[in-house]
């Protein structure tokens, strides 16, 4: 048997893990994900290159880390749009996503298993020889990767949030998420709301575009997005604000103004809104829930089981064969900062089997200084409440600080080649 | 598990082998450790007979199999990989 890696769970930093390890060399890729399909909450995404991450997509793509970048842009409904305090924004279709990255994966020679989630780790002299799925079947791999996310599970969302409200991570049908690393006896930690409360609410909801007005729905596929102004009882607390996972979007624009965006379906800038509110709005007075089905009262819970990690993805602790990417691999939020770290996790693990020593990405990318800022940050308590995006928030504005926020696309390139890393994600480790 | 539609009839309190039936405060419940769902007493679940109005649902591992994951209903994983038919079985006939 070649050299086998097995990355858990198959969202946007499993997915990408799984590419940068088999361009790495490795002979066999397995990708379990617990449910019927890949991207987890990116099945509900859709938000591309806004701000600081048009730089990080394209340092990625520089670095040979581009594959999912270039599906996302295939698959985009809008490119180069602008909404309040984003720009050069591009959506992609949620609805056409899935099968995309799925068919890349599997023409790069990736084994996706579905309907695999893990139970036990069995771990011998501090290495992890297999993992146990739930229906019993065992796996064994090389190196292991831990890309299973933060959100959930039901209890996460009960305790920290409003209840379980049904969202697309579907707990009661496919179990709810694992973690390995917390199987291996490591110990995790928890993202905090500002006001010290633990998790953080997942920030956008779905509506169906078939019961909302045509002329909102025509505004909206023409330009990509439609903005309507919430009469003064509807706009939205600062407090609700603060709670959500994606402060980029806790501007007061997204405050008094419904701001929906052209996914395929409707992406509602707002955590949760009761459906009848919602329909006190011009054009809205049909208007429905896709996801989450209880987006009335709230949305999905996120940021518990971040794991401890070095700058390359290792996991911390006493495995010396397990890496993390993704958004357990601390509070960096959003599908492109996902693909950054599981793209580096999934090279790294391959150099890992090879014997080799692991890369780091320097601060002279933004993809690396965001790697070695929030685990900086995460270290202070005052850290640990906040969240980092290349779009918005803290993060954006230490990249503008430091001169890293460009869409020069000949300046990072030779960002990326002053770096000696041109290219480094499709170079063959073993 | 005796469900919401119970009316406080008392019938399946009467009828129980083992006394595992008992009015809690809106309606009956079966005590699930005392439950034996009637094996080597009748054939059927006695609750489930005498019930008036079907509330009565004493197979306790039909109802936990229900709401368990797909794993648990002995869903087995999915494989895809280049050039073949996903491979595998999701649910066991």
């Amino acid at each position: 048997m070649g050299k086998r890696i097995v990355i858990v769970g198959g969202g946007w930093a499993g997915s990408a893990a799984a590419l940068t390890a088999r361009n790495a060399g490795a002979e066999e890729v397995i990708l379990l994900e617990r449910t019927d399909s890949l991207l987890g909450t990116g099945l509900v995404g859709g938000i591309m290159r806004n701000n600081g991450r048009f730089t990080a997509a394209e340092e990625m793509i520089a670095l040979g880390a581009g594959h999912l970048f270039e599906v996302c842009d295939r698959n985009s409904r809008h490119v180069n749009i602008e909404f309040p305090g984003h720009k050069h924004a591009s959506l992609y279709d949620v609805s056409k996503i899935e099968p995309a990255v799925r068919r890349c994966l599997v023409e790069h020679g990736i084994e996706i298993w579905t309907f695999s989630r893990i139970t036990e780790a069995d771990i011998d002299n501090g290495s992890i020889n297999a993992v146990l799925l739930e229906g019993g079947t065992r796996v064994e791999g090389d190196v292991f990767l831990d890309t299973t996310g933060s959100c959930g599970a039901q209890s996460q969302c009960t305790e920290n949030g409003n209840g379980c409200v049904m969202c697309v991570i579907r707990c009661p049908t496919f179990g709810p998420r694992v973690s390995l690393v917390e199987m291996c006896g490591i110990a995790e930690r928890n993202g905090k709301k500002p006001d010290g409360t633990l998790g953080a609410m997942s920030g956008s909801c779905k509506l169906s575009k078939e019961t909302i007005a045509p002329e909102i729905i025509e505004e909206m596929e023409r330009t990509g997005l439609a903005i309507i102004p919430l009469p003064d009882e509807l706009k939205v607390s600062d407090s609700k604000q603060s709670a959500k996972a994606c402060a980029q979007y806790a501007l007061k624009a997204f405050a008094e103004n419904l701001i929906l965006l052209d996914t395929g379906h409707v992406k509602l800038m707002l955590a949760y809104m009761p459906l009848h509110k919602l329909r006190q709005l011009p054009g809205m007075e049909e208007v429905k829930y896709v996801d989450p089905y209880s987006g009335t009262l709230g949305n999905s819970m996120r940021y518990s089981n971040l794991a401890p990690r070095d700058d390359a993805l290792r996991v911390e602790g006493d495995i010396d064969n397990l890496f993390c990417g993704g958004e357990k691999a601390g509070l960096l939020v959003g599908h492109t900062e996902a693909i950054v770290t599981g793209s580096l996790g999934g090279h790294n693990a391959v150099r890992a089997m090879a014997g080799k020593e692991p890369i780091i990405l320097p601060d002279s990318l933004a993809t690396g200084d965001a790697i070695t800022n929030v685990r900086e940050e995460m270290e202070t308590e005052a850290g640990m409440c906040k969240k980092y995006t290349f779009s918005g928030s803290v993060y954006f504005d230490r990249m503008k600080e430091r001169n890293l926020y460009t869409t020069d696309l000949d300046a990072i390139s030779k960002r990326v080649s002053s770096a000696g890393l041109e290219g480094i994600f499709e170079q063959r480790v073993i | 598990m005796i469900t919401a539609e119970c009316i406080n009839c008392g019938a399946c309190e009467m009828d129980c082998p083992v006394r595992a039936i008992a009015p809690a405060n809106n309606q009956y419940v079966i005590d699930e450790n005392l439950c034996i769902d009637c094996e080597g007493y009748f054939p059927v679940a006695r609750c489930k007979l005498v019930c008036p109005v079907n509330a009565c649902a004493p197979e306790r591992i039909k109802y936990l199999a229900k709401a368990g994951t797909m794993a648990k209903k002995g869903a087995r994983p999915v494989v895809f990989r280049n050039g073949g038919e996903p491979a595998g079985e999701m649910i066991p006939s």
